[in-house]
């Protein structure tokens, strides 16, 4: 019963996260060649933290979602079997 | 077993759900920290340091670089926080649906009482309305009547009266009707006249032609009376419309 706006919503959770950790060389913040700053350290620390969490939840959901449908197709078997 | 011990489909199902919360949460925590960090962490430490040991241009440019990087994570902090709270508050209602639909969250009485008032006061105002639309086919709204309703209505009234009364007469006599109908033409011209040369308050010699078959005898009478209360009515709406 988890909606798709629950669903859509880690998927843009996990997108956030991803730019966050491009953001520093996309927008040119970061130097190439140079050691990373402190801004570039903390985006990518962030980036990465939400993208492995929202990822992690997306997974999880799916799965429990794919776990209700095997278990409404056994009670629907076992049903009707039970008619027959 | 699944979280808080919770065994078999049951357990799967909160641990979506927790996780879904889990996330969300993580990422409005996220935001918050987004929108302090430039403010509060190393920002303007690399900057001080940035610039003691670098050129007039190279620190400008780091600077630059500085606030395009606090800008960026302004505008992510902003954007993180919404789509954590949607999606946080998406969660909950996913969550409660299904603890409903399990029996272990019953609704609200409160909730159930407001829900059946609204569906109450939905019905009495649909009962109303269909109740007025009737009425108004019915009756129209109390106001000056139309007059051509009015005319429809008389005339359906007496073209009865004028057939039946036409059934009673005998059959007319062929040359009584030519010479009714001379008599009538000689009658006319002067009525025309004497318009002319006294402007008369203008109904019979309009009558005359308005009535298109004339028919003979005592509901010659009837007939000009109706075309009379046509004109009435006409010149009642002119007169209002002026």
């Amino acid at each position: 019963m988890v909606n798709r706006g629950a669903l859509a919503g880690l998927a843009v959770i996990f997108a956030i996260g991803a730019w966050l950790i491009a953001a520093p060389l996309v927008l040119r913040y970061q130097p190439a060649g140079t050691r990373w700053t402190g801004a570039s350290r903390l985006d990518a620390a962030a980036g990465a933290a939400l993208a492995v969490a929202a990822a992690a939840a997306f997974l999880v959901a799916l799965a429990g979602r794919v776990g209700e449908l095997y278990a409404q197709a056994s009670t629907d078997a076992e049903t009707g079997q039970g008619a027959e | 077993m699944g979280v808080g011990g919770i065994p078999g489909p049951a357990g799967h199902s909160v641990r979506q759900y927790v996780s879904g919360l889990c996330a969300a949460t993580l990422g409005l925590c996220a935001a918050g920290w987004l929108a302090l960090a430039p403010v509060a962490s190393g920002y303007r430490a690399d900057r001080v340091g940035g610039a003691l040991h670098q050129a007039a241009h190279q620190a400008a440019l780091h600077q630059a670089a500085l606030h395009r990087a606090a800008l960026a994570d302004w505008g992510t902090a902003a954007a993180l926080g919404v789509v954590s709270l949607a999606t946080l508050l998406a969660w909950i209602v996913a969550w409660r649906r299904r603890l409903r639909a399990d029996g272990i969250l019953a609704p609200s009485a409160r909730r159930r009482a407001w829900r059946e008032a609204r569906a109450q006061r939905r019905q009495e105002r649909r009962r109303k309305h269909d109740e007025v639309r009737a009425a108004d086919v019915t009756e129209p709204a109390a106001g000056p009547p139309d007059p051509a309703r009015v005319l429809n209505e008389l005339r359906a009234l007496l073209v009865p009266l004028l057939d039946a009364a036409e059934a009673v007469r005998p059959d007319p006599d062929p040359d009584q009707e030519e010479a009714a109908h001379g008599e009538r033409a000689r009658q006319e011209p002067p009525r025309q006249e004497a318009g002319h040369a006294e402007p008369v308050r203008g109904e019979p010699a309009v009558a005359a032609s308005a009535v298109p078959m004339p028919r003979p005898g005592g509901l010659a009478a009837m007939e000009s009376m109706l075309a009379g209360a046509e004109l009435l009515m006409v010149a009642g709406s002119e007169e209002e419309a002026w």
